[in-house]
């Protein structure tokens, strides 16, 4: 039994992902959180994972939250995997009913960031090729924006208005409907 | 990723301010191109807008009764009333219409007006055609329908008139005329009333806005005729309950 339980956690060290952020931290993830980045996930099927892998668009900051949401949600992949083995249908529906509340729990509380953090989650999850991080972070900026009015926009994003009063009145008048 | 806050939104690439903002609903969408240049940018190189969003989309007032009265009233929002009342009884933009309140709506197709005036029922073939753009003011009177190359005996059949326009795809209008079998009080030949409805092919006279100008075409009639020009004339006291499909050139 201690021979198996070693060779278990060889096996374990063996699919251990060193992430190196920008400010030269490095992060030890399992090789199933790794993988929810397709970046990452071709990386490593072409083998050249060894020493690490630098990561020079994402900071420690970033790279930390990054790997929190992965984990959460490596987990609960695996999960769906290796339950459905061991519960009767109903208790499997059960536990994963509760499992994708907490899930959705865990995103909600994940969005409590400022501005700058969630644009930078943004643009780790788009680089590192996040699917399910780049959905959920995109989607929080589309609800911010939505119901808003131009003005509103470009105060909440500090952005400066380069239109000119006729661009302006063209965009108003070709999609009128949605000014009025 | 060290940034000015004050360009945090431009720091976004493209493609990700485009998977932002192709969560927006078309208002979203139309208020974010007015945003600043970037984003107007980002809307339309990523066509997140469809072509029929340019188009207004909120219903100015509608026309009732078509069939009964001449220029019908328009019943409209009371909110637009400055800018709408225009619409409707006034025909001041008409200007060189003869007697308006000849003019009988025969269809309507996405906010344009197909008007026929008929100075005589029982001679259509002297009708001429006016389409109207209420929004705009703006009008045109068609030229002269040439003469049907319909069989003999169904010289003097009438014609239903069919409006069709399609913004998004065109400012061009086509006005279609199909040949209807005419009531009972008028008079068909007893050796008519024996051909086959509709006849096989079938001359129907259309209207381009693009050409400018009148054109016959023969359509085959596939499958078996719906009957004799005798069996129809029961169908013609009811002409507003035929439907049919014309869809890029072929009847469906």
């Amino acid at each position: 039994m201690a021979s198996a339980g070693s060779g278990d956690e060889k096996a374990a060290a063996a699919a251990m992902i060193t992430l190196i952020s920008s400010d030269n931290e490095k992060f030890e993830v399992t090789e199933a959180t790794a993988t929810l980045s397709q970046t990452i996930r071709h990386m490593i099927e072409d083998g050249c994972t060894d020493g690490g892998v630098p990561l020079p668009n994402v900071t420690s900051k970033i790279l930390a939250r990054v790997i929190e949401y992965c984990k959460k949600h490596a987990t609960a992949a695996a999960g769906e995997e290796g339950s459905s083995s061991s519960f009767s249908d109903a208790a499997f529906l059960e536990v994963d009913r509760a499992f994708l509340e907490e899930l959705e729990e865990f995103d909600d509380a994940f969005l409590e960031v400022d501005r700058a953090t969630l644009f930078d989650l943004i643009l780790a999850a788009n680089y590192l090729d996040i699917k399910g991080l780049l959905n959920l972070t995109c989607q929080k900026v589309a609800d911010s924006v939505k119901g808003k009015t131009p003005e509103q926009i470009r105060e909440m994003y500090n952005i400066v208005n380069d239109l000119t009063p006729e661009e302006e009145a063209e965009i108003r008048r070709e999609t009128q409907w949605a000014f009025e | 990723m060290k940034k000015a806050k004050g360009l945090l939104a431009l720091l976004l690439p493209d493609d990700v301010l485009a998977a932002v903002l192709s969560r927006l609903a078309p208002r979203g969408l139309a208020t974010s191109r007015c945003v600043c240049r970037a984003w107007r940018a980002v809307v339309d190189d990523h066509r997140l807008l469809r072509p029929e969003d340019f188009l207004p989309l909120s219903v100015g007032g509608i026309f009732p009764g078509l069939w009964m009265w001449g220029f019908p009233p328009l019943f409209a929002p009371p909110s637009s009333t400055t800018r709408r009342t225009a619409i409707g009884d006034d025909l001041s933009y008409l200007e060189g219409a003869r007697d308006v309140s000849s003019w009988l709506i025969q269809d309507h197709c996405d906010g344009l007006l197909l008007f026929s005036e008929c100075p005589d029922e029982l001679y259509p073939a002297v009708c001429s055609d006016h389409v109207v753009n209420p929004a705009t003011r703006q009008w045109a009177s068609l030229p002269p329908r040439p003469p049907s190359s319909l069989p003999l005996g169904m010289k003097d059949f009438c014609h239903s008139s069919y409006l069709m326009f399609d913004p998004v795809t065109s400012s061009r209008y086509e006005v279609l005329l199909v040949p209807k079998v005419p009531h009972f009080d008028l008079v068909v030949d007893p050796a008519t009333k024996e051909l086959e409805w509709p006849p096989s092919p079938c001359a129907m006279r259309i209207f381009s806005s693009r050409t400018g100008h009148w054109d016959e075409r023969f359509f085959i009639r596939e499958g078996p005729a719906l009957g004799t020009v005798g069996d129809m004339e029961v169908f013609s006291f009811n002409p507003e309950a035929c439907y049919g499909v014309y869809w890029r050139g072929v009847f469906l």
